[in-house]
């Protein structure tokens, strides 16, 4: 102890409880800089390989990341094949390798952690797409040069309308408590160069179709410009993935964690159906819905999903 | 074959000798080619010789104010001859001394003159080298007149720093052109030994490369100590004669005759890469003249690498001397970690000192960052008040958002030795918000660094 002559005790600085070992894998070199921008982005520098020196995390190695990578699903839509990274060129070897890049690690990380952990079940079902197709070509005729409604707009807006009515399907797994959202924010997975990314149309239930096209349209552009800002592309309460424009009939997508729930949309394509005891030619389209079993049981997955084909196969249900 | 060694260096100046050091350290076999002293334009006639005239200079200004500390010195007689001498014997202790450290660190020296040759060869006289590993180019550069405006270097009345570092004695009057930190330099040197000073500078201000209220803050100390300043000045005609030199300025749209004793041109260098053989082993040099590199500092011809001014800008010593180091660990296998060249040091030596890392403001403006200025001005700081420094601030431009250091400039006293807290912090990425955090010593001028820090977070204490 010091001499105590007029010294006043100030709390001594407590040695942490817990110090951390020297080259534990928690700690993160990374530079103050690097540090302020990853918490702001809210960047995991776990993830991050780091270009400074001795493997330091430094500005330049978030600056991609804290525009691009947070909360991929596995599956993507609107997709703009033009801008993927090509792969390269073959040199005639039997292999090339590409060292991962950001996103790629983190899609990895992310749904190892997905598929992994969570108890996924699937249900399909086929929804029958002709009124909602006349409804959308109503609808565009109105609107003229006002924008466009897209099927995957009018998917958004149902799977929102429906989440209202089954709140046990928006929801999120978090260690210790399920939380169900009031709120509905839908995730949109949108491909973009060298990965996917879902921007967020937050409370999709109260918009309109119109301005959920405006929207999601502007955001996928966005999201393809690497221009999303962090609080676009996080707190998604369910997402939406959508393979139609690649002519896939049916998939199955990942759920993003701690989402509860996704869907894949699958193309729509007339085919012969039985209607009323006659064959005829109607436009058909599988939706499949990814649940965590740990959130949504069977029985209230399946309730959601007739509800969503309900809506799509009656638009005017949403009305109710 | 006894003329083979790993490396090869062409000239030993500052980006040459360290890489010498560096390449010797890494257990490479090396050899040094030099035509001259060991230590290049820097240690002979640049850098060294020329602090050492500056504190010369610094003194004699000293001595004039020291009645004022309580100190009679009597009447203040300059001898610039002295001077001189001892910054000879301040150059050849330091080319001694790198002769001392090749010696040390077994690097050969050949002195000659080298001539590179295709397969990483190298020609001194009618010796032949031979590189096993590579050849590094570091034949810097030297200084350049104006021959075209009648401007050509006479050595006489028409001069450059080369021969001003030789004069026996200052001339009565002189005009500098051209206003970076070379013409600066000279101005207070010269000014100090009783030369009357006209600064001729083609840009708006001078330190045209510093932030403007660097240059501000310069032009208005020069005014005031008597050295005419003139920016934004063209020089069309210069007119040699036997004992002086007539010079047509034009400024602000107006024309005048300027007739000196002296001219010392300090506008610019040319990068030594004539008669060096650079075409025959197919090494090319860039639009400005520069040799091109890659970012393994590697030529267009594998096994020659070019370092220091020759490399490309900004010419300076210690930008030279981290290229030699970087290079050798590249050419052992090593990976070092990349050159900053955003993050080089720029100082002027002048009275008072001006030192910058980074952005200027105009420079913030331009790229359209979003930053905010922090200043604190040395008239508020204890020691400068102490030592009668008080001239100059320090300014620190930090981005918005992040607080990232984007460009920092200092004025005033040892600026030079004060940036390099700055440079350490922008090379770590520190933020102000560290560079604040760090408990400064009080007194010192190191605290206007705190709190030009502490300014740009809205919260300065000692204003």
């Amino acid at each position: 102890m010091r001499d105590a002559g007029g010294v006043v005790a100030v709390a001594t600085p407590k040695p942490a409880t817990t110090p951390v070992p020297a080259g534990d894998a928690s700690r993160v070199k990374a530079s103050p800089l690097a540090k302020r921008i990853a918490k702001e982005a809210g960047v995991d520098l776990k993830l991050v390989t780091g270009s400074g020196p001795g493997g330091r995390v430094v500005k330049r190695d978030i600056e991609g990341t804290a525009r691009s990578v947070q909360a991929p699903v596995v599956a993507a839509g609107a997709p703009p094949p033009a801008s993927r990274l090509p792969p390269p060129a073959s040199s005639g070897a039997p292999y090339e390798d590409v060292p991962l890049t950001q996103i790629r690690k983190t899609i990895a990380k992310r749904l190892a952690m997905s598929l992994g952990p969570i108890p996924h079940f699937f249900l399909t079902t086929e929804v029958d797409m002709e009124r909602a197709s006349e409804a959308r070509d109503a609808l565009n005729k109105q609107l003229g040069d006002q924008g466009k409604v897209s099927f995957n707009d009018i998917i958004i807006k149902a799977t929102a309308h429906a989440l209202t009515k089954h709140r046990p399907c928006n929801a999120w797994f978090e260690e210790d408590h399920i939380r169900y959202w009031n709120e509905v924010h839908i995730g949109m997975a949108v491909a973009v160069e060298d990965g996917l990314i879902t921007p967020v149309i937050r409370n999709a239930d109260g918009k309109s179709l119109a301005e959920i096209g405006r929207e999601a349209k502007e955001l996928a552009e966005r999201a393809r410009n690497r221009r999303l800002q962090p609080n676009e592309y996080t707190g998604a309460t369910f997402s939406v993935s959508n393979l139609g424009m690649f002519d896939i009939d049916q998939f199955t997508a990942v759920i993003n964690p701690p989402e509860a729930g996704i869907i894949a949309v699958g193309s729509i394509v007339q085919k012969p159906v039985v209607v009323d005891g006659a064959l005829s030619a109607r436009r058909r389209m599988r939706i499949t819905m990814s649940c965590d079993h740990r959130v949504i049981d069977g029985a209230t997955g399946a309730a959601f999903l007739r509800t969503l084909k309900q809506m799509l196969e009656n638009p005017l249900a949403m009305l109710l | 074959m006894p003329n083979a060694f790993d490396v090869i260096i062409l000239g030993g100046g500052p980006a040459g000798y360290v890489a010498a050091i560096r390449s010797a350290q890494l257990g490479m076999s090396t050899v040094v080619i030099e035509k001259e002293k060991l230590g290049g334009v820097c240690v002979n006639i640049g850098c060294i010789p020329t602090k050492a005239l500056l504190h010369s200079a610094y003194i004699a200004s000293l001595l004039r104010e020291a009645k004022e500390f309580g100190v009679e010195a009597g009447a203040v007689k300059t001898d610039y001859g002295v001077a001189m001498q001892r910054s000879r014997k301040v150059s050849d202790q330091n080319s001694k001394g790198v002769e001392f450290l090749m010696k040390k660190n077994k690097v050969t020296v050949v002195k000659g003159v080298g001539v590179l040759q295709p397969g990483r060869k190298v020609k001194v006289g009618n010796d032949a080298y031979e590189a096993k590993k590579a050849v590094l180019i570091a034949t810097g550069s030297r200084v350049k007149g104006l021959p075209q405006i009648g401007l050509e270097i006479n050595k006489t009345t028409v001069i450059s720093s080369d021969e001003a570092l030789f004069l026996e004695k200052a001339p009565a009057s002189m005009a500098i052109i051209g206003a970076g930190a070379v013409g600066m330099e000279f101005a207070n040197i010269f000014h100090a030994f009783g030369t009357k000073v006209t600064l001729i500078e083609a840009l708006p201000r001078i330190l045209p490369l510093e932030d403007a209220e660097a240059s501000d803050a310069l032009a208005k100390s020069y005014k005031k100590r008597g050295i005419e300043v003139i920016p934004g000045a063209k020089v069309k005609k210069g007119t040699a004669g036997k004992d002086k030199v007539t010079l047509e300025v034009e400024a602000n749209g107006a024309a005048q005759k300027i007739e000196v004793a002296t001219v010392l041109m300090a506008a610019g260098r040319a990068v030594n890469t004539e008669n060096v053989g650079l075409a025959e082993c197919g090494v090319q040099v860039t639009d400005r003249g520069f040799i091109k590199v890659d970012q393994r500092l590697q030529t267009t011809a594998p096994g020659y690498y070019a370092i220091g001014d020759v490399a490309g800008p900004p010419m300076l010593a210690h930008k030279g001397m981290r290229e030699g180091v970087t290079v050798t660990e590249i050419i052992a296998g090593q990976k070092p970690h990349a050159i900053r060249y955003d993050n080089v040091p720029s100082v002027t030596y002048c009275h008072p000192e001006v030192a910058s890392i980074g952005l200027t403001e105009d420079q913030c403006k331009e790229r359209k960052l979003d930053y905010v200025a922090g200043r604190f001005p040395f008239s508020a700081n204890g020691r400068a008040r102490g030592t009668g420094e008080t001239e100059g601030f320090v300014k620190i431009l930090r981005d918005k958002k992040y607080g990232e250091i984007l460009g920092a400039h200092i004025v005033g006293g040892h600026a030079s030795e004060i940036i390099h807290e700055l440079t350490v912090a922008r090379e770590n990425e520190y933020t102000v918000e560290e560079v604040e955090l760090a408990i400064h010593a009080h007194p010192t001028m190191s605290e206007a660094v705190a709190q030009a820090a502490l300014d740009s977070l809205g919260r300065v204490v000692d204003m």
